[in-house]
């Protein structure tokens, strides 16, 4: 009898005897969505806030894809590293691919035993990755996730936008608004958070 | 300025020159007021200014007739004492019956926002629009009527990061027909017979400590007390800020009449977060209440006991079922006083911090398990909501409606 690999079994391969792994998981940076994760700290870190940070490293890659490319069109982004005093999160991204791997581990966690790891995760999951196509999300949507991560007050950004931009709750959280409506909420997100642009394409 | 607050033990409120007081924090103060200058489609801040003018104006018409005062210089010093006083800034105020120009420094919603906010959020607009009231307010009072000054506020630390707001007030071209503070509004008549809570903890003991304490802005005219800046503010500003504001989304727009009353809903929640939760961490909970805590349910009575000793009225806990539900009654809440004065011909349910904040008080005791003393901070905060369980509230009498007192219910959602 052959097992059925899946994304989740090729995580907990991977990373089984690595010390310090606090949680593991594959991204999508076209929609933010989190596709597979293993969260061995569920006490302190909770599978949303998890799906959260898969996100935010969506953003990190991104940015780093811009920085890199003011220095050479053709480059593909690493590691990425990031975290704090005693954390440690490691971003790899599949090549030629919105997926990627994240990692994140106590600070104290060998690094070369990290990116082993994340390279094995990378050519084993490979073959796994759902279609990019499945991950269509409207601008309305990319604009709603942006608010919530970065707004204050997250748990109330909804309302706080439907306020804003006179459009009511409902219609906002299906994100299935036209063209004038998202250009209101555009500008609704900017005006939350005190910037003139964001990092999101309106037509 | 201490000598000039009056406390009304049977009722449990708090009066300030013949206006209710009441305690609130920053974290309150800029929830509340971004729900209500968010919206671009009502003059939200307009609400905010013209209230402040009309709740402060009443205010300081009576402390400068107490006075006895029309010295334009003793006025803009006793304006700015009171302004300090209530924990909102430093004020230095120039000017003759033509306009002047007031400086606001260590603004409580400025700096609050900074401290909050500032290394998230770029601000781009000034915020002190209570201080702007304020600012019309006290020309006035010290040389017209309610309504024949305006204020504009030039300049705002919150947008420059600077040493100090500017504030220019000038002559209404045609002074406006304001309607002043209702004053204590509607009182009960008298304290109505509540069943005996089943609690160790002193409700009159805790009120009679928290009402001894010096609370008051210090020499930047700030109160900064529970890890939190505080404020004593009129209770009508608030009442009447909300009320407005509901009324416009009303008139405006009244399919989100209903967010509008959640978000007030989630002021109140905001509020019993910051405000309660660092006081249930503070030395002073620690030597006043704790000793007569002697289970958890006891924590949401101590809750109560410290919300009826901050001008709110006569909060009380009837019923705690631990970690499951709660009934709690508000005999003379400051929102249905207020409500019941200047609205008599409406009759629903209208006291919204209240429906947020009673739940929000089993929220602090039983989820965020404030007994461990967690830290609170915005990602805890998020973390309380995002773990699913949170408690929800109703009021289920409600004085505006004809009962005898307002009552709320906690549960699990």
């Amino acid at each position: 009898m052959v097992a059925v690999r899946s994304l989740g079994s090729v995580l907990e391969q991977h990373i089984a005897g690595l010390p310090g792994v606090l949680a593991v998981a594959i991204g999508r940076s076209t929609d933010d969505a989190t596709v597979a994760e293993i969260n061995y700290n569920a006490v302190n870190f909770t599978n949303p806030e998890l799906r959260t940070l898969t996100a935010y490293a969506s953003d990190l890659l991104r940015a780093n894809t811009q920085f890199c490319h003011l220095f050479d069109s053709k480059a593909t982004a690493e590691n990425l590293l990031a975290g704090s005093s005693s954390l440690r999160l490691v971003i790899k991204a599949f090549p030629k691919s919105p997926y990627f791997v994240l990692m994140v581990t106590k600070a104290s966690t060998e690094l070369k035993l990290v990116l082993e790891r994340l390279k094995a995760i990378l050519m084993d999951a490979q073959p796994l990755l759902p279609p990019v196509q499945d991950a269509v999300v409207s601008t309305a949507q990319q604009l709603l996730s942006y608010a919530r991560r970065y707004a204050p007050d997250p748990n109330f950004v909804m309302l706080r936008l439907s306020l804003k931009t006179g459009l009511h709750r409902e219609r906002l959280e299906k994100g299935s608004l036209n063209q004038s409506e998202v250009r209101i909420l555009y500008r609704g997100v900017a005006d939350l958070l005190g910037v003139e642009r964001l990092p999101i394409a309106v037509s | 300025m201490l000598e000039h607050l009056q406390v009304d033990r049977p009722r449990k409120l708090v009066s300030f020159w013949g206006e209710p007081v009441i305690f609130h924090c920053h974290h309150y103060n800029l929830f509340l007021q971004q729900t209500i200058e968010d919206p671009d489609w009502i003059d939200g801040i307009s609400i905010l200014r013209t209230s402040a003018q009309e709740i402060f104006y009443s205010l300081l018409h009576e402390a400068l007739t107490q006075h006895r005062t029309r010295d334009p210089q003793v006025g803009f010093q006793v304006a700015a004492e009171i302004f300090a006083f209530l924990g909102f800034g430093r004020l230095e105020i120039t000017g003759t019956d033509q306009g002047g120009t007031v400086k606001l420094y260590h603004s409580h919603y400025a700096e609050g926002w900074l401290g909050k906010y500032g290394e998230q959020v770029n601000r781009t607009k000034p915020i002190d629009h209570l201080a702007v009231g304020y600012a019309a307010a006290l020309f006035d009072a010290v040389f017209g009527e309610l309504g024949h000054y305006v204020a504009e506020e030039t300049s705002c630390i919150a947008v420059t990061r600077g040493e100090h707001c500017l504030i220019q007030v000038v002559p209404a071209a045609v002074p406006r027909r304001l309607t002043p503070s209702p004053r204590m509004g509607q009182l009960i008549d008298q304290p109505q017979p509540l069943p005996d809570p089943k609690t160790s903890v002193d409700y009159d003991a805790v009120n009679e400590a928290l009402w001894s304490l010096p609370l008051m802005g210090d020499e930047t005219g700030q109160i900064r007390a529970f890890n939190v800046l505080l404020t004593r503010m009129p209770a009508n500003f608030y009442n009447r800020i909300q009320y407005r504001f509901l009324e416009a989304l009303r008139q405006v727009n009244p399919e989100l009449l209903g967010v509008g009353q959640d978000l007030i809903r989630e002021s109140g929640h905001v509020c019993v977060f910051y405000t309660f939760g660092n006081i249930m961490e503070s030395v002073e909970w620690e030597s006043l209440v704790l000793p007569m805590i002697q289970s958890d349910t006891d924590w949401i009575h101590g809750g109560y006991a410290v919300a009826s000793s901050l001008g709110w009225g006569r909060w009380q806990a009837v019923e705690v079922t631990s970690n499951q539900d709660c009934r709690v009654v508000i005999d003379g809440n400051y929102e249905a006083n207020y409500f019941l004065a200047s609205h008599p011909d409406r009759h629903e349910p209208a006291c919204y911090f209240a429906q947020g904040a009673v739940p929000a008080m089993m929220n602090i005791v039983y989820n965020g398990k404030v007994a461990d003393k967690p830290t609170l901070d915005q990602a805890f905060y998020n973390r309380l909501f995002q773990r699913g369980g949170v408690f929800q509230g109703s009021e289920v009498k409600a004085r505006e409606k004809g009962d005898p007192w307002c009552e709320f219910t906690a549960y699990r959602a």
